[in-house]
């Protein structure tokens, strides 16, 4: 019988469990309103809490012979019924997403061009602030300081987007990344402006250090100290 | 012999002590990092040092684009007083609260003497 887990310091009451659970398994409990287990003989083991939870605090546990519940015929119409639409998959084609992927690089372009415009200098404690924020998102990289591990916490994190190799400074206190392919570098190279120096890059690269800080719990700046064919960036703590 | 965070410290302290309507101040880099500070402890310095350096910026753009000028001051009136915002350097700006009560005038006069001050720590430690 599948069986639910909620870590319980990882979530962050955001609800969707509760609203997602084809089973009502879940219900907000407390002031704080955080996600419980009530219902745990009712699970059906279709994990859509654990692909869902922004936190990645949930995990199902013996639902390995239950084929997951949203992607069995027969309970499509059930499925689409408690979404109320028709699954996005099945709307869109391959020319929808390459658009669609032309649409996000426009607007990250516009964006970090409005912020260059705007705020001049000031947008890189802007980049890193975001960093901050978006640390939150992810609590299970607050289980270590150590600079290595934290890098290499990272690198597992982001394997989707981007790859980058580090190399840590004697006092282990700085490194030096160099990203050899890059999400972010396709976006600029469609705008015709070079990886790594474009405005975007040094947005995230500042992001980039706003999520070692929060993490390790230092005071990180990046600095761009190459940018030929890929991005050689300093991520130091600021004296 | 001080540190610069302590020479800075020191202006600002000097800086809080000239007048009772000034409750706090730092020193903030134009990357959002606090250099020195006396700000309340109710105050969250790491919002407070990203505002100000994003504050900066825009000063900055404000004064080049509309008056092709650098920028050396920034102020944000409330109804519970006033945020003044200095250039210090290149690369640096000083945050001054004050309370609704305070006289513009003289916390003008003693943010710009701390400002040369200040300016001066951060050139001999350069």
């Amino acid at each position: 019988m599948p069986t639910v887990h909620i870590e319980e310091a990882g979530c962050r009451d955001c609800g969707l469990c509760v609203e997602i659970c084809p089973t009502d398994v879940f219900e907000e409990d407390g002031p704080k309103k955080l996600a419980k287990v009530v219902r745990q003989d009712d699970c059906i083991g279709c994990t859509s809490c654990v692909y869902l939870c922004p936190s990645r605090c949930l995990s199902v546990t013996d639902a390995k012979t239950q084929r997951p519940f949203h992607r069995m015929e027969s309970n499509r119409a059930l499925v689409s019924r408690f979404l109320q639409q028709v699954p996005a998959m099945e709307q869109l084609g391959q020319a929808d997403y390459d658009e669609a992927l032309k649409d996000t690089h426009v607007r990250l372009q516009a964006l970090s061009d409005a912020l260059k415009e705007i705020m001049g200098r000031g947008q890189r404690a802007v980049g890193r602030s975001a960093g901050n924020l978006a640390a939150a998102h992810m609590p299970e990289m607050y289980e270590t300081t150590e600079l290595a591990q934290l890098l290499a916490g990272l690198r597992r994190r982001f394997a989707h987007a981007f790859e980058f190799d580090a190399q840590l400074d004697t006092d282990a206190k700085s490194a030096t990344l160099t990203f050899p392919a890059c999400a972010m570098h396709k976006v600029v190279a469609a705008q015709g402006e070079p990886a790594g120096s474009a405005n975007l890059c040094e947005l995230f690269h500042e992001y980039f250090a706003g999520l070692m800080s929060a993490f390790s719990g230092k005071s990180y700046t990046s600095a761009t100290i190459g940018t030929v064919g890929q991005c050689t960036v300093k991520f130091q703590i600021r004296s | 012999m001080a540190s610069r965070t302590e020479k800075m410290q020191d202006i600002l302290r000097g800086l809080r002590g000239a007048s009772p309507d000034i409750i706090g101040a730092a020193v903030v880099s134009i990357d959002g990092f606090i250099v020195a500070s006396v700000l309340p402890s109710e105050v969250d310095e790491e919002l407070v040092s990203g505002m100000a350096a994003a504050m900066l910026g825009v000063g900055e753009r404000i004064s080049s684009e509309l008056m092709a000028s650098t920028m050396e001051q920034v102020y944000v009136r409330s109804e519970k007083g006033y945020v003044v915002l200095n250039a210090v350097g290149a690369d640096s700006v000083l945050v001054v609260l004050t309370t609704k009560d305070a006289k513009l005038g003289l916390v003008f006069i003693e943010v710009k003497r701390r400002c040369q001050e200040l300016g001066k720590a951060i050139a001999a430690s350069a």
